[in-house]
């Protein structure tokens, strides 16, 4: 992945699609995402450190909400850096 | 609550029925809406000198008329919440009831007492709706009689509100409650799905879990479609493949 750190990358995506952290979380549940809203807030503050399946997940969350806007895919996945 | 409403209501028939009524509500109906129609027209029935009434609620820091007997008292009501000044206002803020004749409160609340005699009131009587240590609004009370609300009718309208604030402040939690369902199933629907999709590519493509979400994924990337909507087609496809096999 690129030199950005991930908690950067989900953070900038997070506010650019305007969801709460709380909103994140909960489309995140729906995919199946299994950390606490605390945790998620750890992951995006950078305090914590999402595995690649917590990353996917969130990142899938956040380019579903571009899909909705008719925006494409712009929040890279784990294994793409 | 039905000991208390007893307790509280004695010596009064038309409240005790009333409350009665309002009680049994909260056993068949759930929504807020519903609870507050019956207070209204509950309490213009049956507290005496009442004309009209209606319920002021507090959403998102800003007043309502959730609910009225009549577009009169709506528009009145209205007039409060604009300036922010009159009787029902100062009651949810100071969460003491607010028993008023019109004649002599010009100078205080000028805008609320042109409105309200406008539309033929000359008394009105707020009570704050309280639950706990919350103040959901107010049951304000209208009359076209040139006598103030009595300290009977006060006490009779405290009584009611506060049961019927009880009932608000349960209805508001039963609608939270059934929302936090509704969004409970959604999950687990939308969870199941993708589930079942990523069962099916495991089986097809014989690979693990996580490789089959990132199949998923590369499938939403590449139809620029919502991952669950793609879940949802291949679970869809193999259902198909199922009732024709």
């Amino acid at each position: 992945m690129t030199q950005v750190p991930l908690s950067q990358i989900l953070e900038a995506a997070r506010q650019l699609c305007g969801l709460s952290v709380l909103e994140l979380w909960w489309a995140y549940v729906l995919l199946g995402g299994t950390a606490s809203p605390q945790d998620v807030e750890g992951f995006l503050a950078g305090a914590l450190h999402p595995d690649r399946t917590q990353y996917d997940r969130l990142a899938q969350a956040l380019n579903d909400r571009f899909t909705d806007r008719g925006q494409d895919h712009p929040v890279p996945y784990f294994e793409s850096g | 609550m039905s000991a208390s409403v007893a307790e509280t209501t004695r010596g009064s028939p038309e409240v005790t029925a009333s409350l009665a009524q309002l009680a049994e509500l909260v056993l068949s109906e759930k929504t807020v809406d519903a609870v507050l129609e019956l207070l209204v027209s509950l309490a213009a029935s049956s507290i005496p000198h009442t004309d009209a009434a209606s319920v002021s609620v507090v959403r998102t820091g800003h007043f309502e008329t959730s609910n009225a007997t009549s577009q009169e008292v709506r528009v009145v009501d209205e007039r409060q919440y604009l300036r922010g000044q009159g009787p029902c206002v100062e009651a949810i803020r100071s969460g003491r009831h607010h028993n008023v004749v019109l004649a002599g409160e010009e100078g205080r609340w000028p805008d609320f007492v042109a409105a309200a005699r406008a539309a033929g009131f000359k008394a009105t009587l707020s009570t704050p709706l309280r639950a706990q240590d919350r103040i959901l609004g107010a049951l304000n009370l209208y009359s076209r009689s040139e006598e103030a609300f009595g300290e009977s009718d006060a006490e009779q309208a405290g009584r009611f509100a506060q049961h019927a604030a009880a009932v608000l402040a349960n209805a508001i939690d039963l609608t939270t409650a059934g929302k936090v369902n509704q969004q409970l199933q959604e999950a687990l629907c939308s969870r199941e799905v993708i589930a079942k999709a990523q069962g099916i590519l495991m089986v097809r493509q014989r690979c693990t879990s996580e490789e089959a979400f990132d199949l998923l994924r590369r499938g939403s990337q590449r139809s620029n479609r919502k991952l669950r909507d793609v879940a949802a087609d291949i679970v869809e496809r193999e259902d198909g493949r199922g009732r024709s096999a």
